[in-house]
């Protein structure tokens, strides 16, 4: 049973749609009285999109800005209303579209909470069971009572998030709004989101962050334009966005427009070569492998730091390597290249994987990009199968007598 | 109906109906020295300075009663309908950032301004109880009708802040046309002199402001110990039915398109 079933919407906004007084629409007014209306230009903020979420299931929507993201988000809280198609949602929603929406700036934490709790549908005697665990989430206890006009942006989203989370929705709409916050902050809301998911609370996930859309859901949605692009499996939709994000960055730097060219690294491809050097697909245990890691950096990023982690395809993990780690300094990336990664004996055993390779800056902080790719492993000898373990030892078995 | 689907609805979210309400006057008082002494003192002030104007200098008649709580008692339900109006219309648009990212049936935010108007109003009711019992007023059992007059002025002020602060959403005009409005409206109605002052061939027209039968009804119970005059109240109510009606229908069709214009 889907929880959000979002059938066939188009949404279209009327451009410079602005009735700020009777005065400025007069001359829109005569022209009417004759008969000659004026022209009016809309935009098509979402065109035909279909999809839906099953109870308990998290969805993730990526595109650039503008692509009609956060439209999504508010015509499933039902904040404004499509021109065209049918939306169904289960229960209780609460969303998290904007920074302190609905938070008053004069009114102290533990006044907007029960505000906001109020806004979100609940009973004050629900709210009054919810609270301590609010506050103690959003660990602000020292400044609850402080008016929130004296909150930092990060303790907005804090409280916010908190309040968001804690009513225990059947729907969770989450925005952008994460990456204002702290790290630690933001991994502790991603923790609690798969907690919400976990016990069958539907997630839809706002976020440019690739890594945490890729953390929190099996399906993601890619739309550019209103339009949906691609939809399905996260990895998919991942690559598809990079694609055409890469392909964004080409058009901007053949226009030489560098302005807007953002940190990024695109991870262009993943090969496995084996030990004389030819592409393959499929790996076998133990013996020498390199994969090589094709990028290209439209800008000079300086020291990245590249990972790559390998899973089972029953999502065990198998390995997870950093450069960092392993003591190399990375010297800066611009333009194309690739990296070499030495496997002296590739000792997984035979099983499906999938790889995912992805840079980091030089903190360990910004993802700068993130690429998947499958691949099997066989065993030469005999194909063992998934219940004899991940690692391939290479053992030699030799047998003495007394 | 959705009339009644709406109605339900709204009930489900009363709780955020007394916050919200809680909040205006909090926010209101904040950050004053005085706090919430104002909602007596602005009444209190004002009829201080009519008693001097109307009572002293024009020699306002006042059917025998005393002028100062002649015009108190009158004033302080005709300031409920005033702040109802004057913060209810913008309020909408003042709350943007909330209409376009929160979901929550929106009649409450102009709800909530008559909610926070009937907090000063019982404030302010206080010390007219109290020159009732300086004056020596006799109480009559009339004084029951208070909460049907109430109940007829709230009527109303939702009906006309409904439709006013939806329209203010399309044309921030609308605001300046009540907050003059209203200033005019309280010469319409019988707050600073009394109903007998009225030429009777006018008296049909003058009572179709339903402000104005229920302001004299108030008059009557509280002070004079007298019934309302049924037929005119009766019309009022009728009048603040129907405007309700209509305002709270009109806000539900325009409601879909708030978030999209504000």
């Amino acid at each position: 049973m889907p929880a959000i079933v979002f059938n066939n919407i188009s949404k279209k906004y009327e451009i410079g749609l602005r009735l700020g007084s009777i005065r400025d629409n007069i001359p829109m007014m005569l022209r009417k009285l004759i008969g000659r209306n004026p022209k009016r230009e809309y935009i098509w903020a979402l065109k035909d999109a279909s999809f839906d979420v099953d109870r308990g299931g998290a969805l993730g929507i990526i595109g650039p800005n503008g692509a009609g993201k956060t439209t999504i988000l508010k015509l499933l809280s039902r904040i404004t209303k499509p021109t065209s198609g049918t939306i169904k949602t289960e229960g209780r929603v609460s969303a998290l579209i904007e920074l302190g929406a609905g938070f008053h700036p004069d009114l102290t934490g533990r006044e907007n909470i029960y505000l906001n709790g109020a806004i979100l549908g609940l009973k004050k005697r629900e709210i009054d069971e919810r609270f301590d665990k609010i506050v103690a989430f959003s660990e602000l206890e020292k400044f609850i009572d402080t008016p929130v006009k004296y909150y930092s942006s990060g303790m907005h989203v804090r409280l916010g998030f908190s309040v968001a989370a804690h009513i225990n929705p059947d729907i969770l709409l989450i925005d952008e709004v994460l990456a204002v916050g702290d790290m630690s902050f933001k991994r502790k809301s991603l923790k609690k989101m798969t907690e919400l998911r976990n016990n069958d609370t539907t997630v839809v996930f706002v976020s440019h962050d690739l890594r945490s859309i890729e953390i929190m859901c099996k399906e993601a949605l890619f739309i550019a334009n209103g339009r949906i692009i691609s939809k399905g499996d996260v990895r998919d939709v991942v690559t598809a966005y990079q694609m055409y994000d890469m392909e964004r960055i080409n058009v901007m730097r053949e226009k030489s427009d560098t302005s807007d060219i953002p940190d990024e690294v695109f991870i262009t491809d993943i090969h496995f070569l084996d030990i004389n050097g030819n592409e393959r697909d499929t790996l076998y245990s133990g013996e020498k492998t390199t994969v090589r890691i094709d990028y290209y950096a439209p800008k000079r990023i300086e020291k990245p730091i590249f990972a790559m982690k390998v899973e089972r395809a029953d999502g065990l993990i198998c390995f997870l390597v950093r450069t960092r780690h392993s003591g190399i300094a990375m010297e800066d990336l611009e333009g194309e290249g690739h990296i070499d990664a030495e496997f002296e004996n590739f000792n997984l055993n035979a099983g499906s994987y999938n790889m995912h390779v992805f840079v980091n800056d030089s903190k360990d902080i910004l993802l700068y990009g993130s690429r998947n790719k499958s691949f099997r492993v066989i065993n030469k000898d005999v194909d063992f199968g998934i219940n004899s373990g991940i690692y391939f030892p290479g053992i030699k078995w030799r047998q003495f007598r007394k | 109906m959705s009339f009644f689907r709406n109605v339900r609805e709204l009930i489900r979210y009363r709780e955020l109906v007394f916050m919200w309400s809680a909040r205006s006057v909090k926010v209101r008082y904040k950050q004053t020295l005085l706090g919430i002494l104002w909602a007596i003192f602005r009444p209190f002030a004002t009829m201080v300075v009519f008693t001097v104007i109307f009572s002293k200098f024009f020699q306002v008649p006042s059917e025998g009663i005393p002028y100062p709580i002649f015009s108190y008692s009158a004033l302080v339900p005709w300031m409920f309908f005033a702040t109802s109006i004057t913060t209810g219309v913008p309020s909408l648009v003042y709350n943007i950032g909330i209409v376009t990212k929160i979901y929550f049936p929106r009649e409450v935010i102009p709800l909530s301004s008559i909610g926070a108007a009937f907090v000063d109003f019982v404030i302010a009711f206080i010390i007219l109880i109290g020159m009732m019992i300086f004056y020596h007023v006799a109480i009559t059992l009339w004084i029951f009708l208070l909460p049907v007059l109430i109940v007829i002025q709230v009527m109303l002020a939702m009906g006309i802040s409904l439709f006013a602060s939806a329209a203010n959403v399309f044309y921030r005009d609308v605001r300046f046309i009540f907050e003059v409005g209203v200033q005019l409206w309280m010469y319409l109605s019988p707050v600073i002199y009394s109903v007998e002052t009225v030429p009777q061939k006018f008296i049909w027209l003058y009572m179709a402001n339903p402000m104005a039968p229920i302001i004299d009804s108030y008059r009557r119970i509280l002070i004079a110990g007298q019934p309302p005059q049924w037929k005119f109240l009766i019309m009022a109510a009728s009048i603040s039915l129907v405007i309700f009606l209509g305002g709270y229908s009109y806000f539900k069709k325009m409601e879909e398109k708030f978030a999209d214009i504000i």
